[in-house]
């Protein structure tokens, strides 16, 4: 317990803190943390730590002692650790070239339609006009994502958007990139090489055994996991030595993923991959209908991370498999590395409209992937054939998102988990009818204090679970980069 | 029975946005004492019946922290 | 602590000085229990201020003891937190300011520090308040003691 009467405070510089276990968890504003004991906390607290004590050597070290503070290091390092504030303007940019698609999966969340309404395709000319707009935006980096509905199934307009952004950046010099997130029924030899030959990034789902994945992911015209394993394992054998980017596969957790942890990760790891992303379900589109039948409770899926956690954590300890779970690589990247892994979910504001933009089939700007899939229109930001940049990214819409997405602005502010923590103002809205969450009653909120209590628990008890959390987050950067 | 929200630490703004948020769920009339702001609530869905009270309350309170 | 237990309503009251525990305090203690408990608040934010806290879970005699005795820790916290954060708003506020102004050049400054004027720190944000006004107070108690 605090007594407050014995509190020094010209010697603490700023810090949140819990309890975690016996320690305090004490972490700044630039996500350093540190564990002391209830003594050496005490101590803390009242100035009385000795000064040559490795203690206070690492608060010192760290910018937690006022008296101390390396003011040059500090603003260093939280530009650093913010280094997303300073982009100009959005660098993801999601196409949405069909709404149709040939599964109907439990959890679809994008709305999409039946394969034979070619009323849902998006145009050559409006593709032109998305081209245009996204090189329009300043940002020197552009990577260009195209999902669905199956993008797959509208491939003249997928080929055409490759060929002209190119064309384009001829002249415009930008990083360019392409990413496709599809489920390969419309996969072909020729279409897999031309994606190969211009080094287009692969994403699909893989929900786990066969069983699990074909109930999941609806394919009435033939067994969706087969399809989905061919095409990756032969996606996989190209790409491996020619790209850093490996073909990566997503898994979204049902109520029928959690049990079969040990061999969902088998599967992965059995097939070559590096990774996985042991994606909780997230209440929009279809999945708010099915949660009855295929949802879980925050603390169903948080015992299902742990065990999988644990299971790989194992592999990688006793098999010395390199192999990584992407949520748990995330947050360590934030914790244990100066870098900032820029993942959307996981910044202060959100990258909603300034760091993504999603354009629908019909030319629809929307301020994110998430966005689209709420049924109302409050998250469009504009149209590609009427609005230019200058117009949307004034938009009060992103600037309403940023400001309930910034944890500065919530009572997150207080919470321990602050610098490495995002809230998603579609998801909120979604499960409480308001963009500012309303915590601490928020399912994000209660899952991501669970996984950080989980991450800092594990770095806390051992240094070799440290180290490959350290090796997951920094060979990240070594893998963002191309070989050719 | 109506509830009572003490008006020297409940903001009558927190306690009408409850009772607009929670709207969809029930009917709300508000009054107000000399120290008090009454909340009536009106066809309370019987299957939340015992919790609805607590979790509206709860509510009103998590407002005043913003 | 005083506190009364009504074991069927399963809920604990007790009383904090208002004076000791500001209302902006125990409104941030009764957002972290929210997810818990049922809490109602009643009293005067300028003496005392009565908090009930009813379990969500069935609850006994010591549990619902624990809870108050969680509930009062979490306010011990909070106030710590809260002053942590007064203290040290403006030194928080330079950094910032400083970050974002100087914008995205990370690798900018020269090797020599040479351009890190705000190092110098002109406005003295960096020192203790109490070191900063150590002298005037001294100087301020002399007086008092002379006028005595």
């Amino acid at each position: 317990m605090i007594d407050h009467k014995r509190v020094n405070y010209s010697k603490l510089g700023f810090f949140r803190f819990k309890k975690l276990g016996e320690d305090y968890l004490l972490t700044n504003d630039v996500g350093d943390y540190i564990f002391l004991s209830q003594k050496d906390f005490n101590g803390y607290i009242e100035g009385k730590l000795e000064k040559k004590s490795p203690q206070y050597e690492e608060l010192k070290r760290k910018n937690f002692i006022r008296e101390e503070l390396n003011l040059d290091q500090y603003v260093k390092g939280y530009k650093q650790k913010n280094q997303f504030l300073f982009s100009t303007g959005p660098s993801l940019h999601i196409i949405v070239v069909t709404l149709r698609c040939d599964h109907k999966c439990v959890y679809c969340q994008a709305s999409s339609c039946s394969v034979g309404d070619k009323n849902k395709d998006l145009s050559e000319e409006n593709a032109r006009k998305i081209v245009d707009y996204i090189f329009s935006v300043p940002n020197n980096n552009i990577a260009i994502e195209f999902q669905g509905g199956e993008p797959l199934l509208n491939w003249p307009v997928v080929k055409f958007i490759i060929e002209y952004a190119l064309k384009k950046n001829k002249k415009e010099k930008k990083n360019l990139e392409f990413r496709l997130v599809s489920n390969f029924i419309s996969m072909d030899e020729e279409k897999m090489n031309y994606l190969f030959e211009k080094a287009v990034v692969f994403c699909t789902s893989l929900d786990g055994p066969e069983e699990l994945h074909n109930q999941n992911r609806i394919y009435i015209k033939g067994n969706s996991y087969q399809i989905t394993i061919k095409w990756l394992k032969k996606l996989l054998k190209k790409y491996k030595n020619y790209y850093i980017y490996q073909p990566g596969a997503l898994t979204t957790v049902t109520r029928r993923s959690l049990p079969i942890y040990k061999q969902i990760i088998d599967q992965y790891v059995g097939l070559g991959l590096d990774n996985i992303v042991l994606r909780p379900l997230t209440p929009l589109g279809m999945a708010i209908k099915t949660w009855q039948q295929i949802g879980y409770s925050t603390s169903q899926f948080l015992e299902f991370y742990k065990r999988s956690l644990d299971y790989i954590l194992e592999l990688n300890l006793k098999k010395g498999l390199r192999f990584r779970e992407m949520i748990t690589t995330n947050m360590a990247t934030k914790i244990l590395t100066d870098k900032d892994p820029n993942y959307f979910e996981l910044r202060s504001p959100c990258g909603a409209g300034i760091g993504q933009m999603l354009y629908n089939y019909n030319g629809d700007i929307y301020t994110c992937d998430e966005g689209r899939m709420v049924d109302e229109e409050i998250f469009r930001i504009g149209n590609v054939l009427t609005d230019n940049y200058n117009s949307i990214i004034n938009n009060q819409t992103i600037k309403t998102m940023c400001l309930a997405s910034c944890l500065d602005n919530l009572p997150c502010d207080n919470c321990v988990y602050k610098p490495y923590c995002g809230t998603c103002p579609v998801v909120s809205y979604v499960e409480s009818g308001n963009i500012f969450p309303q915590l601490p009653n928020n399912s994000r909120c209660q899952l991501n204090k669970g996984i950080f209590d989980y991450i800092f628990k594990k770095i806390q008890k051992s240094d070799k679970i440290k180290k490959i959390f350290t090796e997951w987050a920094t060979s990240r950067y070594q893998f963002n980069k191309k070989l050719c | 029975m109506k509830l009572q929200f003490n008006k020297k630490i409940y903001l009558k703004s927190a306690v009408q946005k409850a009772m607009k948020d929670y709207s969809h769920l029930a009917n709300f009339d508000l009054s107000q004492s000399k120290d008090y702001f009454l909340v009536e609530i009106i066809n309370m869905p019987p299957e939340l019946k015992d919790v609805f009270e607590d979790e509206f309350s709860n509510y009103a309170l998590s407002l005043m922290k913003k | 602590m005083k506190f009364q237990i009504n074991s069927p309503k399963n809920q604990i009251t007790f009383f904090l000085d208002s004076k000791l525990y500001p209302i902006e305090a125990i409104y941030g203690a009764a957002y972290v229990f929210i997810d818990r408990a049922y809490i109602f608040l009643d009293g005067d934010p300028q003496k005392e201020i009565i908090i009930c806290l009813k379990g969500k879970k069935k609850m006994n005699f010591k549990e619902l003891e624990g809870l108050q005795g969680e509930f009062y820790n979490e306010l011990l916290n909070y106030l710590l937190r809260v002053k942590i954060a007064k203290r040290n708003k403006k030194v928080r506020d330079f950094i910032v300011g400083t970050a974002l102004v100087s914008g995205s050049n990370i690798f900018d400054s020269s090797p020599d520090g040479s351009d890190n004027d705000y190092l110098d720190d002109p406005l003295g944000i960096a020192v203790p308040w109490e070191d900063k006004y150590k002298e005037n107070t001294a100087k301020k108690k002399k007086q008092d003691e002379t006028s005595v």
